[in-house]
């Protein structure tokens, strides 16, 4: 393809945003990859060569039943793919960030390592975390339509093993913690007004983990794969700051599987910092709608809208 | 405004917002549409159409109370969508 061609007919991009695990699969992410010519049963072939990989049994229903680790080997897949798709068309895209499990992508699109250490990073960090959390069973559950402080409220009642470790948004709040002390916190702020509650399927305590000195296999799997910067700037969804020497990409990918994250902090420092066209390169709209609710002007194109100008 | 032209108004507002949000012709909207069943729609929309509600007539009323509210009178259809927007408009904070 011809690059100086294509960009004047494309819209133009500031950033680009990588989604986490568990997004719903619209069905729009295939559409998108067949209109740009990419072939994702390649990139599933070269995964299941060398990960736990399995290759789903269709396209049209990828993502609808798979555990958690191959949700988010699929869903890292099909980032992957569409990074590789949107990079042909682009010559430069400034900014990059993603949304807790989304930085293996962010990582392999910004040019920091290849498909497969992602991979590699991916599994290390599930199998890490799933031992740190030892015979705990943890559940992580969103809540939408309440404020911080009221969510704050009944933690503190709740009580036990319970933090909020992500703000999507100012009525949108992702917590962890153990499965018994989740599910209480959910009945009792459903009948205290939110809007909605989804408790996810997932297991593994992401952006809890109390002990750091336990994800040590992560921290060696980290020097051993991460050996370059990125060729854009990556902004950190942990402390959202810029991800610029190979040092800092570790400490973040170690900090991004044990603390908590703020995305809407994160999005809020891309539309400071000069952002306001956004590409969400993943399956799913989850950040589309989470920037819903993010004050600011801008917009957030994902695979469906994107689609349009692929003819 | 008079209490026709702001049901006018919010009725206005809903088919509109619900019809690009939903990604379906206005004109198949009626006041007897279900908002999940019949178009697909998520809490979500609720939230994005009280927003726009309380910023178009600065409103002083929290999602909590709206939520709460719609525990015990829940919207599933436009028409009751319309009816809960004038609620809201014309209680705030007090309607709980």
């Amino acid at each position: 393809m011809n690059k100086t061609e294509s960009v004047s007919e494309l819209p133009e991009l500031h950033g680009v945003l990588f989604p986490g695990c568990g997004v719903t699969f619209t069905g729009y992410e295939n559409a998108f990859l067949q209109k740009s010519g990419y072939f994702i049963e390649e990139l599933f072939n070269r995964a299941s060569a060398c990960s736990s990989f399995k290759k789903p049994e269709s396209l049209r229903n990828a993502g609808d039943e798979c555990d958690e680790l191959q949700n988010q080997l699929l869903t890292y897949c099909y980032s992957c793919a569409i990074s590789d798709s949107i990079r042909q068309r682009y010559t430069t895209i400034p900014w990059c960030t993603f949304y807790s499990m989304g930085i293996y992508a962010a990582l392999y699109h910004t040019g920091v390592y290849t498909f497969e250490s992602g991979l590699k990073l991916i599994e290390t960090a599930y199998r890490t975390v799933m031992k740190a959390k030892g015979s705990v069973s943890y559940a992580l559950a969103t809540i939408i339509g309440l404020e911080r402080t009221v969510i704050e409220k009944h933690i503190v009642y709740a009580g036990g093993l319970l933090d909020i470790i992500n703000e999507n948004n100012s009525l949108s709040f992702v917590v962890c913690g153990e499965c018994t002390t989740v599910t209480k916190l959910v009945q009792a702020v459903t009948d205290d007004g939110a809007m909605k509650t989804v408790v996810l399927p997932l297991s593994a305590p992401y952006h809890a983990v109390k002990d750091q000195t336990k994800l040590e296999p992560l921290r060696l799997c980290c020097d051993e794969v991460i050996v370059h910067v990125p060729d854009s700037t990556v902004v950190s969804c942990v402390n959202q700051t810029i991800m610029d020497t190979v040092e800092r990409i570790k400490n973040t990918v170690i900090e991004n599987v044990a603390l908590p994250i703020n995305w809407r902090k994160t999005f809020e420092y891309l539309l400071v910092n000069g952002g306001h066209t956004f590409f969400e390169c993943g399956p799913g709209e989850s950040l589309y709608k989470a920037g819903k609710f993010i004050d600011g002007k801008f917009t957030i194109t994902g695979c469906k809208k994107y689609s349009a100008f692929l003819t | 405004m008079a209490g026709s032209e702001v049901r006018d108004d919010i009725k206005k507002i809903v088919y509109e917002f619900l019809a690009d949000e939903c990604e379906v012709d206005i004109a198949a909207i009626t006041d007897t549409t279900n908002v999940i069943d019949d178009l697909e729609g998520d809490s979500l929309l609720y939230i994005e159409m009280l927003q726009l509600i309380k910023k178009k007539y600065t409103l002083n009323v929290s999602m909590q109370a709206v939520g709460k509210y719609m525990l015990q009178n829940r919207a599933e259809t436009v028409g009751k969508v319309i009816d809960l927007m004038i609620y809201v408009i014309e209680n705030q904070e007090k309607l709980i």
